[in-house]
């Protein structure tokens, strides 16, 4: 009696299990942005203010193009020009607070959602750098992961890592982004 | 009796393998965001009929030919022939993407950037080199728009960084 009991709850259990594993697959392999979005806990910030006049993004053909900075809460994370190898940490920080602002204004710009990405065509990081830092390319993977991260092969992009003797703001980091939307995502 | 108790084993195993398979996929959602440096980017992307090439220094078997600051370190005539490296690398870039350049419509953009000294100001013509290798190799179709800018430092201590973008046929 009690092997029949054992051998109903795992029959029950095996179901359950394949569910499990499949929701595994799906999640890994054919998950949406907004739903890797959430499994990687990511949450987006507001999307920040412009600081001249200028609008946060302009749509041509489809091509959405927006710039940031790496503001965090109405401040900038990590001010200042990057000096040593020993900022890289600090400037890749501040580019994934600035890809997220990118990030956010997509969002905004799709109606609530990442799914309307196509591709992400470009990356230009500047990076504020003293004469002696050149490690820009590392500082830009930061921003270049995360991308991935979400879009997965569609998150894989063109870019150029620059070094700026000072930028808007303070900020570290801004970063120009080409990113190509689905036609009729709305 | 002894086919349910075989069968219960059987399931019982099942049961362990399937409940692995989706641990270790539920661990692949969850790993931390890290990659090797510059594995999430490309030489290249291609979105509708515009083609973006990277930003490219002046590598030469794998060395950067020209380092350090224009305007000091680096002569304005250095300067220049970083520049046609670092533009015949774009054109090395958009030959593979698209195997042949008559496939290529027209140069759209080039983007220039000296890792030039505060008083140095012929970022021009030292992106002049540049646009001459484009319009060299692709005669009044690479005739382009074009900014150039003096950087602070460029990666790897390049003197010259070039980008283009190109319209395909």
């Amino acid at each position: 009696m009690k092997r029949h009991m054992i051998s109903i709850l795992l029959l029950l259990l095996f179901p359950l299990n394949t569910l499990f594993a499949m929701n595994g697959l799906t999640t890994t392999r054919t998950a949406t942005p907004d739903e890797r979005l959430k499994a990687l806990a990511i949450t987006l910030p507001d999307m920040p203010a412009p600081v001249g006049h200028y609008r946060p993004y302009a749509i041509a053909d489809n091509m959405i193009y927006i710039s940031q900075v790496a503001l965090k809460n109405g401040k900038i994370l990590n001010p200042g020009a990057l000096k040593s190898a020993s900022d890289i940490a600090r400037g890749q920080e501040a580019a994934q607070q600035t890809i997220l602002n990118v990030l956010a204004v997509v969002k905004q710009a799709c109606g609530g959602t990442l799914n309307c990405v196509e591709q992400i065509v470009r990356l230009d990081g500047y990076i504020a750098s003293t004469p002696q830092f050149f490690d820009q390319p590392k500082v830009m993977d930061a921003a270049s992961n995360i991308l991935v991260d979400i879009f997965g092969e569609k998150g894989i992009h063109a870019r150029s890592a620059v070094g700026a003797t000072s930028l808007p703001l303070n900020s570290p980091i801004e970063i120009t982004a080409m990113i190509k939307l689905i036609a009729d995502h709305k | 009796m002894n086919t349910v108790i075989r069968a219960n084993k059987l399931m019982g195993m099942l049961v362990l393998i399937i409940l692995s398979v989706g641990y270790v996929n539920a661990q692949e959602v969850t790993l931390a965001p890290s990659a090797p440096p510059g594995i999430n980017i490309l030489p290249y992307v291609i979105s509708g009929n515009l083609i973006f090439i990277s930003g490219q220094v002046p590598l030469e078997n794998g060395k950067v030919k020209y380092t350090g600051k224009v305007g000091s370190k680096v002569s304005e005539a250095q300067a220049i022939e970083a520049a046609k490296l670092a533009a015949e690398n774009v054109l090395t870039q958009l030959k593979t993407a698209v195997g042949d350049l008559n496939k290529v419509k027209r140069c759209v953009k080039l983007s220039g950037y000296v890792n030039a000294e505060p008083n140095f100001t012929r970022h021009s013509y030292v992106i002049n080199g540049a646009s001459d290798t484009i319009i060299n190799a692709l005669g009044e179709n690479g005739r382009h728009a074009r900014i150039a800018i003096g950087a602070a430092s460029l990666p790897m201590d390049a003197a010259v960084e070039v980008e283009a973008i190109f319209e395909l046929k």
